[in-house]
């Protein structure tokens, strides 16, 4: 491992099982008050979708020349500016792939969802869809099949316009090092 | 990439500036404050809170009774591990985890790496059109491919059973989901079906990375395809094979959605999974103190078998 300590969490918690940390995120839900909330589940996706977004947009972003950032910054360009002028715009490619990645992870997600909602207007798709099976329509399939099926719009659309990123595998790079 | 740079996690490549500018880290921050607050501060912040907290509080958490509603928690010292250490169903969950794990290695990663050297090896027809078709899946929910499979291995007019009589393979038809011998394999070949994708994209980059001579010279050399797979493109995918089986060893040890579509357990806990097992004990058994022991089981099996894959079997393959 080349780079210091500081890596090491977020790769570990890439590979982290949720079950390992749900029992004390309902706790801390509670007592924040955002159990069964949009925010609370907001928060909480979106600091689990750290990790991997760390690692896919670092791979993006070593792989600007650093000669662009130093020019800009003899150029007299602020951090804030370097950034949003320089690297930002440079980065979009890593940017799409980490969202569509990340959008697709939060779409399909279960287990956070399962247990930190309660009241069935504020469910994502995939409890939903499981409500639809299991409670008064036990025996009908064709209600689970449409809600299959449309749960799965958003994720054809957005593959459609990402695939190129995503099937090339350029991904994989940031990940393997 | 770039080798020389050291690499560092946060998006701006602090360290690499701090030694360009050979100043220490306080002069440092003091110079870049937004680099510092937004590279650095606020995630190691977020980090913290919730992720480290939540980890260390597992931990706590496994020494305590506790039905989740009281704010009074009862200290149990290591009850609850010798209690988990002597619970059948603490073995089964273990048992299928491992299962699962033998399924998802033998049968998507393998599947994966085929399918990826047969595009790459252009022996297939529309690659592009598979490689989308196989990748799908993974996107799809858990949840929606539970369902799915629900309805085509239904015991009484489900798709599977009845391609299966047409063959004239009659006998091999069973309640897929009922006979706790199959059950779990059901289970773990649906969530293989899932995930067969990761691996075929991973390793279909991959040997995209492998110099195309190295190929050419074994096809010369009279290499069929079984040898080039295992004597030219294995030993030089080894960091994808590090990455792939780390991913499928967590995968396996998360499995949680299609159990609780699936089958919930049943029949008499047979199909349980670890994961499962923490949600089953603290959320519908309101035994939070015990569902927080198995989550410290988890932690200490991926845990160890990460630092064994990463410490022996893949030493350097996996720089994160």
């Amino acid at each position: 491992m080349s780079s210091p300590a500081l890596a090491a969490p977020w790769g570990r918690t890439l590979v982290l099982p949720q079950q390992t940390v749900l029992i004390p995120l309902y706790d801390m839900l509670r007592w924040l008050h955002l159990f069964d909330t949009r925010i609370g589940l907001i928060i909480v996706h979106g600091v689990y979708g750290m990790p991997s977004q760390i690692l896919i947009l670092r791979g993006f972003m070593t792989t600007i020349p650093r000669d662009i950032e130093k020019a800009a910054q003899i150029e007299g360009a602020t951090d804030f500016q370097i950034f949003t002028k320089v690297i930002l715009p440079l980065s979009i490619p890593g940017i799409v792939v980490g969202y569509t990645l990340n959008f697709i992870a939060i779409w399909k997600e279960f287990v956070f969802a399962l247990v930190f909602l309660n009241s069935e207007s504020i469910f994502p798709v995939t409890v939903g869809m499981l409500k639809l099976n299991s409670d008064r329509y036990i025996s009908a399939f064709n209600l689970p099949s449409a809600g299959l099926v449309i749960s799965q719009i958003p994720i054809v659309i957005l593959f459609i316009f990402a695939y190129r990123w995503i099937s090339s595998g350029n991904f994989v790079g940031s990940v393997k090092g | 990439m770039h080798a020389s740079l050291p690499r560092f996690p946060t998006g701006i490549a602090m360290a690499a500036r701090m030694s360009d500018e050979r100043t220490s880290f306080v002069a440092f921050a003091r110079q870049h404050v937004f680099v510092t607050i937004f590279g650095l501060a606020l995630p190691v912040v977020l980090f913290l809170c919730f992720i480290g907290y939540p980890i260390l509080y597992t931990i706590y958490l496994s020494f305590f009774e506790w039905n989740g509603m009281t704010p009074v928690k009862k200290f149990v010292g290591f009850a609850n591990y010798s209690y988990m250490l002597g619970d059948k169903y603490f073995y089964i969950a273990l048992e299928n985890n491992l299962k699962w794990l033998a399924v998802s290695l033998a049968f998507p990663v393998v599947l994966g790496f085929l399918i990826a050297y047969a595009m790459r090896a252009r022996a297939v027809y529309f690659p592009t059109l598979l490689r989308t078709a196989i990748f799908f899946p993974v996107t799809m929910s858990l949840v929606a491919v539970g369902l799915m499979f629900l309805l085509i291995l239904n015991p009484i007019f489900g798709a599977f059973d009845s391609v299966l009589r047409a063959l004239g393979l009659g006998f091999m038809v069973r309640e897929w989901f009922g006979d706790y011998r199959v059950a779990i394999y059901t289970l773990a070949v649906v969530g293989g079906w899932a995930f067969t994708g990761l691996p075929m994209i991973f390793y279909f980059a991959g040997i995209g990375d492998v110099p195309k001579e190295t190929f050419d010279a074994a096809r010369i050399e009279g290499a069929g395809h079984l040898r080039m797979m295992l004597r030219v493109a294995l030993p030089q995918l080894r960091p994808v094979t590090a990455v792939v089986v780390m991913l499928t060893l967590f995968e396996s040890l998360k499995a949680f959605d299609l159990i609780a579509v699936m089958t919930k357990g049943a029949p008499f806990g047979r199909t349980n999974v670890l994961g499962y097992l923490v949600y089953l004990e603290s959320f519908w058994n309101s035994r939070f103190g015990y569902g927080a022991t198995v989550s410290v089981a988890i932690l200490v099996l991926s845990i160890a078998v990460a630092a064994l894959l990463l410490g022996k079997l893949f030493r350097g393959a996996f720089d994160v």
